[in-house]
């Protein structure tokens, strides 16, 4: 139900701060466990929330750009998601060529996939769609349709009696730690209607999990104390770093192939699936490769290329618009740091300093190079290779990945495998900061897997 | 044009035509001292040497026949 009282804090078992994808599907996953939840939601039902402190942006991705991806309102940034989901590969969280490595196996990882399409309203069965294509790349398609609003969604389970509370219009600002930083012992939260900032106090046996978006938890947990000590979850000094988009690149390429991309595609889904290309894990390896999926547009036989191929070989061809959507390696260079400028609440304003790294820009061109190549040795095709569109026009796809990272290894990230804050036993976060890595995969389908995942952490919780 | 004249501008140009006439597909680069490369500078040594046509790559029987009459070079 939505709060409109004081907050009694000893009525909870967990504490979420944020309401999208993550916030959301970890409070009802809760519920469902009969743990009782209250989620902090700085927007309201309907409308997000203005004169919260904003972003401000360097680099490759500068001024206002991760402002727009960033919704302060219930259901979170799912109120503008696009709706793609895919899962990772193997090689996206193991690839040692580039010295990614998440501390989770892809096994652990596929029954919350497959409830989290669910939850996504996607077939479990086409998030991880994959069919060899030719040897050393695979055709993996996104599945695309409808994006889910959480706030529309699940808003009728929310302001119902369902063992979740949401406390509208009201954020979430601070965080204190008892003095061995083994636990959070209150949070602070400014009502906004009222106009004031209120502490919640809480038991050692109650949780506490960071899930207000990649911007947002890495603002929050870096926030100075007034005591000048090392801010609550920042005892690593690693927050914010590692900050990740998925560079898009629009027309990077062009094909031409023998055979029909999406002859494995079921017919009934041929206009809901992304129809990508992506190396396999052995090429990508053997050619130091990583994320980078040639979507693979506007197929035609009715071009000059296609023409000449079909002319010369007898054979039928189709011409392929190719646009790269790529990962960026992570880098403690490109990270989330905060401004002197505060908000009224004294919230010190996140500036977000990313750039493509040169790996990153020759990755696209070295990806359909070797794919070109393959063509050529095979006789089945042929690759454009755009380097003006690669090298001097990339985009973004508006995620915000890798600013609690994590990792095994305390000195080295942010959360341990289960999410939870390296040295504490109540603090957790929840959503894309916590990849270590980005993928190319778009991640909310991941967010909402990750978040059932920690559900569980939680919920075994005393 | 102040260091080199136009002619000895041309010359050089020319030569690196006649580079590219010759098989080198790329030019390396150490300092000031440019070399010639032998092959097309792809990603690894396993695949057929192919050639570029406004950025397509191509079989070099395939870029000879996709090149228009008239045009000798690339």
């Amino acid at each position: 139900m939505f709060v409109t009282d004081r907050i009694d804090a000893a009525a909870y078992d967990c504490v979420i701060v944020g309401s999208g994808p993550a916030g959301i599907s970890l409070a009802l996953a809760l519920a469902k466990a009969r743990k009782r939840v209250l989620v902090f939601e700085s927007g309201d039902a309907d409308q997000p929330r203005s004169g919260l402190s904003n972003s401000i942006g360097y680099g490759h991705y500068a001024g206002e750009y991760w402002n727009g991806h960033w919704y302060r309102a219930l259901g979170g940034t799912s109120a503008l998601w696009a709706g793609w989901c895919v899962t990772h590969r193997d090689i996206d969280l193991d690839n040692p060529a580039v010295g990614v490595r998440w501390p989770l196996a892809r096994p652990a990882l596929v029954p919350y996939w497959n409830a989290a399409a669910e939850i996504l309203d996607r077939d479990p069965a086409y998030v991880a769609f994959e069919k060899p294509f030719v040897p050393g790349f695979v055709y993996r398609p996104v599945p695309t349709g409808p994006a889910t609003r959480f706030g529309t969604k699940y808003r009728a389970a929310l302001e119902g009696r369902g063992g979740v509370d949401v406390a509208l219009g009201r954020s979430v600002v601070g965080f204190e730690a008892n003095a061995s930083r083994s636990h959070v012992t209150s949070v602070t939260y400014v009502d906004h209607a009222l106009g004031i900032r209120r502490p919640l106090t809480l038991a050692p046996g109650q949780s506490v999990v960071v899930a207000a978006g990649g911007m947002g938890n890495a603002q929050l947990l870096l926030q100075p104390r007034e005591d000048g000590a090392v801010p609550v979850g920042n005892e690593s000094g690693l927050v914010g770093q590692f900050l990740m988009e998925h560079p898009e690149f629009y027309l990077a390429g062009e094909c031409v192939l023998e055979a029909e991309l999406d002859r494995y595609w079921p017919e009934a889904n041929k206009s809901t699936g992304m129809h990508t290309i992506v190396a396999d894990g052995p090429l990508s390896i053997q050619h130091g490769l990583y994320g980078c999926a040639l979507q693979c547009m506007k197929k035609s036989a009715d071009h000059d290329m296609a023409r000449f191929m079909t002319a010369e070989s007898g054979r039928p061809y189709f011409h392929y618009d190719i646009t790269a959507h790529t990962e960026m390696l992570p880098s403690p260079s490109n990270r989330v740091v905060l401004t002197p400028e505060r908000d009224r609440w004294g919230l010190h304003r996140p500036s977000a300093h990313c750039a493509i790294d040169a790996r990153d820009f020759q990755n696209v061109e070295r990806t359909l190079r070797v794919f070109g190549e393959t063509l050529i040795r095979l006789g089945q095709g042929g690759v454009r290779v755009n380097n003006d569109r690669i090298y001097r026009q990339a985009a973004g796809e508006g995620h915000t990945l890798g600013t609690t990272r994590m990792g095994d290894n305390p000195s080295s990230s942010v959360v341990d495998p289960d999410c939870r804050v390296h040295g504490y036993d109540n603090l957790f976060v929840a959503g894309s900061s916590v990849f270590p890595s980005g993928g190319y995969a778009n991640p909310t389908l991941t967010i909402v897997a990750l978040a059932l995942r920690l559900a569980e952490t939680v919920a075994r919780r005393k | 044009m102040s260091a080199i004249s136009r002619r000895t501008a041309l010359a050089i140009a020319a030569a690196g035509v006649a580079a590219v006439a010759a098989g080198a597909t790329a030019v390396g680069s150490r300092g000031c001292a440019h070399r010639p490369a032998t092959r097309a500078a792809g990603s690894t040594d396993t695949v057929l040497d192919y050639v570029d046509r406004d950025g397509w790559m191509l079989t070099p029987a395939e870029g000879e026949r996709l090149r228009p009459a008239g045009q000798s070079g690339s």
